[in-house]
């Protein structure tokens, strides 16, 4: 019985190691952290334009919008290719889906026709730039956690 | 003598409620670790981050009831607080996922401790 015993659980036990989320992905990191700059020059430029009483209006700013979708698309390709990966997967439609809602903001003007009030149009900036500020945090909080496996193993 | 050598080794500290033990304390000292560690950093950024959706919920209601943004922004902005927050969640759920897996392998080699020593050689 001890015999059958010591047999089966080295049989449980030589079998690899568990394995519940995919492993960390450099690529996939540094992917998030040039979107999250870019986000941000978005931000800091459309700030400084409005301070400046220059042109910050969507057609100014398409090029950069669509760069960092494509970058989006990239690494939701290369997400597909990795296993476990269904949790970063979902993050990058949120992402996606969020910077798609930005685009639509800015292109609305972000503020009521007629609303002049620079305070406003900050404010109402500001409550977008922040919950992509924090989508993009978590994120990278998650690729953090990631980073104790071996970057060899997060490949199918 | 050979095979009655090696079933008395194989039995010496082998038992069901022995391995158990093993991997029960590995596990438990992995999640203690682990959320001690982990946690806090996890728990006090989403307690910021709530706070910060919950904020902005409270600046959306108040420009859309004076007008400066359309029912249509005030909406844009609503999805992109729940894209935020489902965000998070993902990430509370990855972690989460990470610190019970790491429990789960230190059980695991916890337990390929205990074998390998029973057969006096490393056979996992």
């Amino acid at each position: 019985m001890k015999k059958l015993l010591f047999f089966f659980i080295v049989g449980v036990i030589s079998c690899s190691e568990v394995r519940l989320v995919g492993a960390y992905d450099e690529k996939v990191d540094d992917g998030i952290q040039s979107i999250a700059k870019q986000v941000s020059a978005i931000f800091v430029d459309i700030d400084k334009k409005i301070d400046q009483q220059k042109d910050w209006s969507y057609p100014n700013y398409v090029e950069q919008y669509s760069k960092i979708e494509t970058e989006i698309k990239t690494l939701r390709i290369r997400t597909n290719g990795l296993s476990k990966y269904e949790i970063v997967k979902g993050q990058l439609t949120l992402l996606d889906s969020s910077m798609h809602l930005l685009q639509r903001d800015h292109q609305s003007g972000f503020v009521a026709p007629g609303v002049t009030d620079v305070a406003v149009l900050k404010k109402s900036i500001a409550i977008d730039e922040s919950a992509i500020a924090k989508s993009l945090t978590m994120m990278l909080e998650l690729q953090e956690g990631l980073k104790r496996k071996p970057v060899s193993s997060a490949k199918k | 003598m050979p095979p009655r050598f090696r079933s008395r080794s194989v039995a010496t500290g082998f038992s069901l409620e022995g391995i158990f033990q093993v991997m029960f304390d590995a596990a438990k000292n992995s999640l203690q670790q682990n959320v001690r560690s982990k946690w806090p950093k996890i728990r006090d950024l989403t307690t910021a981050s709530i706070k910060d959706i919950a904020q902005n919920f409270i600046d959306i209601k108040e420009l859309s009831d004076s007008g400066a943004i359309t029912q249509e922004q005030a909406k844009l902005k609503i999805s992109l607080q729940k894209n935020a927050f489902q965000t998070m969640l993902l990430t509370e759920k990855g972690i989460g996922l990470i610190i019970v897996e790491d429990a789960l392998n230190s059980a695991l080699n916890a337990a390929k401790k205990v074998v390998n020593t029973a057969v006096g050689f490393v056979l996992i």
